[in-house]
């Protein structure tokens, strides 16, 4: 009898190892850390940006034409744009817009990509090699074409812009997910679930998708960061945000007439895009690493 | 590759059916005549259903024909073909900008693995591949343009030197025109403008080049036959720049394909920021103005020449790498 308690005992402290080991994992990783920090500080702008803007109105539809193209002062931390608006308050709104939409396009790819590419490693043959081909095409094209031609088609609206790169978005996944299925099915334990029976759909829920999820996520937290890029990129061109919105690619779009004169009016937002991809970049990056014995 | 340009155009033309706004509306303009609408739609053969439209549309495209552009009312393959060979050639400068600035750096890292250089170029790479490429252009125009004077602006030539040596066109691409027919004052011309929209074109790639370069000859780095070499005695640099080079350097080409698409898109941005007269700025420009036949245009020549692109890294592919061949793939 006491042996039980024991046994859960010494389980319980190699999880706790487990998990210290990889909190050391993380730790020792500078520029993991580094993401991490950068992150939670923009996570933390895009949530209290309310609190935090000087002239929270200014990202909404304020208009003052009498303090308009201000260069960077104590009152305007970054100066003001062409209607006068605070360009601080806006590219704090702007990290907002920037972090849902990104999230979003990742997430719809990664439901859309999740069940296809778990089948078509799993199961293989006809389906596996259509959805490749599929795939195939979808990949050997620019990411902003197919984007551009919805947005033409349908006029441009952050909606829009999202669904686009999403739809644009998914094959990636399918085929990550496919690579690493096409491992995990043939391991052992998995040949041991078959053979004493268990469900393809258990196999599946149970043993595929926690072992081959990894490198899916890497790619995740580096994708978070390009689709912000690319949904900048979409609204730049005219895809996506409508005055008076507060997104980055489109305030870089709108101050193109004057930062040639005025140069805080594009560089502010172009550096919170840049800053922000990078620091998703950190992460992924970092997390790779982190994931891969090979590197330990 | 057949099968999936076909699937783009039914895309394509699926997208102009249930576009919400009326293609013979906005060829009228505002305000129509009586009888004005019904003439347009005539015209353009929106009154046919939309089966028989896809089969003209396809017997057009094949043809070369992408329609009339709403815009400015020429046929729009008059106005690719104009804007064609700048894109083109923008592009290839960018990609071999990216390929000699990116290789040497991505093997320099390989063999210094874990030193102060490798890391700081994996920093440099995290950093490049998260710069929007459109703000960069911006920012080399403020300072480079703008600021210091040294480079030209926006454009492809400057005007005085288009009207005092103008190019001979013979392939439609300045800068061979230009070499071909000696004209150097505005061969010299042309390469200044192009400076920056390449440099700033090949950002979009360079890291990718950098990185997979880097881990690929690491990869080769550890096969057996460089053991063995080594085991033989051969000289480092050998080895190296010999024999792990060539089978380095294969997935390269793989990324070179990859780039030139990914460069193709980034050419929409970067041509816009620059006022380059290629196919890109002519795209963003039936953007705004909701040009349906001149997007879907743009969007067939970009696949098509995607597709080219693949095509060709695969014939490359199975001429250097002989496991390829033998697969028979």
């Amino acid at each position: 009898m006491e042996a039980v308690p024991q046994k859960a005992d010494s389980r319980l402290a190699r999880k706790t190892e487990r998990i210290a080991y990889f909190l050391y994992l993380i730790g020792r990783n500078r520029l993991f850390m580094l993401g991490l920090g950068i992150g939670a500080i923009i996570v933390m702008a895009a949530l209290f940006a309310p609190w935090i803007a000087p002239y929270p109105g200014d990202a909404t539809g304020d208009i003052n034409m009498q303090a308009k193209l201000k260069p960077p002062s104590s009152q305007h931390f970054m100066g003001t744009d062409h209607f006068g608006r605070d360009i601080f308050s806006r590219v704090l709104y702007g990290t907002r817009k920037s972090l849902s939409i990104g999230i979003g396009i990742v997430l719809i790819a990664f439901i859309i990509g999740l069940p296809l590419g778990l089948i078509a490693g799993y199961y293989g043959g006809r389906i596996d090699e259509i959805l490749m081909r599929i795939c195939d095409g979808f990949l050997s094209f620019p990411v902003l074409l197919l984007p551009i031609a919805i947005g033409g088609v349908f006029g441009g609206s952050m909606k829009v812009n999202m669904i686009g790169l999403a739809i644009v978005w998914w094959p990636w996944y399918v085929r990550l997910l496919r690579g690493q299925v096409l491992i995990t099915r043939e391991q052992a334990y998995v040949m041991a679930a078959k053979s004493i029976g268990v469900k393809n759909t258990t196999i599946i829920l149970r043993h595929i998708i926690a072992n081959s999820i990894g490198p899916v996520l890497v790619q995740v937290s580096l994708d978070l960061g390009y689709a912000i890029l690319a949904s900048a990129s979409l609204s730049f061109i005219g895809i996506g945000a409508k005055p008076p919105m507060a997104e980055w690619g489109f305030m870089i779009s709108e101050a193109r007439p004057y930062f040639m004169n005025f140069w805080w009016t594009t560089t502010f937002p172009g550096l919170a895009i840049f800053l922000t991809v990078f620091t998703f970049n950190l992460l992924g990056d970092g997390l790779r690493e982190i994931l891969d014995p090979k590197t330990r | 590759m057949v099968v999936v340009l076909w699937v783009l155009t039914m895309v394509t033309f699926f997208l102009t059916t249930i576009a919400p706004s009326d293609p013979a509306g906005l060829w009228v303009g505002p305000r129509p005549k009586p009888g004005q609408l019904e003439k347009a739609r005539k015209q353009l053969g929106l009154d046919k259903p939309a089966h028989v439209r896809y089969v003209i549309y396809l017997k057009n495209l094949t043809r070369g024909d992408f329609g009339v552009s709403i815009r400015t009312r020429q046929p729009v393959t008059e106005e690719l073909k104009r804007y064609f060979a700048a894109t083109i050639e923008l592009v290839t400068v960018a990609i071999i900008i990216s390929l000699i600035i990116g290789i040497p750096l991505g093997i320099y890292t390989a063999f210094r693995r874990e030193s102060l250089a490798d890391h700081s170029g994996r920093i440099f790479s995290l950093m490049g591949v998260a710069v929007p490429i459109f703000w960069l252009g911006m920012m080399f125009q403020l300072t480079l343009s703008s600021g210091l004077k040294i480079l030209p602006l926006q454009g492809q030539i400057s005007s005085y030197v288009f009207l005092t040596s103008p190019v001979k066109s013979i392939t439609g691409f300045y800068l061979i025109d230009s070499l071909v027919t000696g004209n150097w004052v505005a061969f010299k011309d042309i390469i200044i403008h192009m400076i920056l929209p390449a440099i700033t074109l090949s950002f979009a790639s360079l890291a990718f080049i950098v990185r997979i370069t880097r881990s690929s000859m690491i990869e080769v780095m550890t096969a057996d036959y460089i053991r063995t070499a080594k085991a033989y005695g051969l000289g480092n640099k050998l080895i190296r720049y010999k024999y792990a080079l060539k089978n380095g350097l294969i997935p390269v080409v793989t990324v070179t394909g990859l780039s030139y698409a990914y460069e193709l898109g980034g050419s929409i941005l970067v041509e816009n920021i620059f006022d380059w007269p290629g196919m890109g700025r002519f795209l963003w420009l039936s953007i705004i103005n909701n040009d349906y036949p001149g997007i879907m245009g743009v969007t067939i020549v970009f696949a098509v020449i995607c597709c080219t692109i693949n095509l060709m890294v695969d014939l490359v592919y199975a001429l250097i790498d002989p496991k390829v061949r033998i697969a028979g793939t």
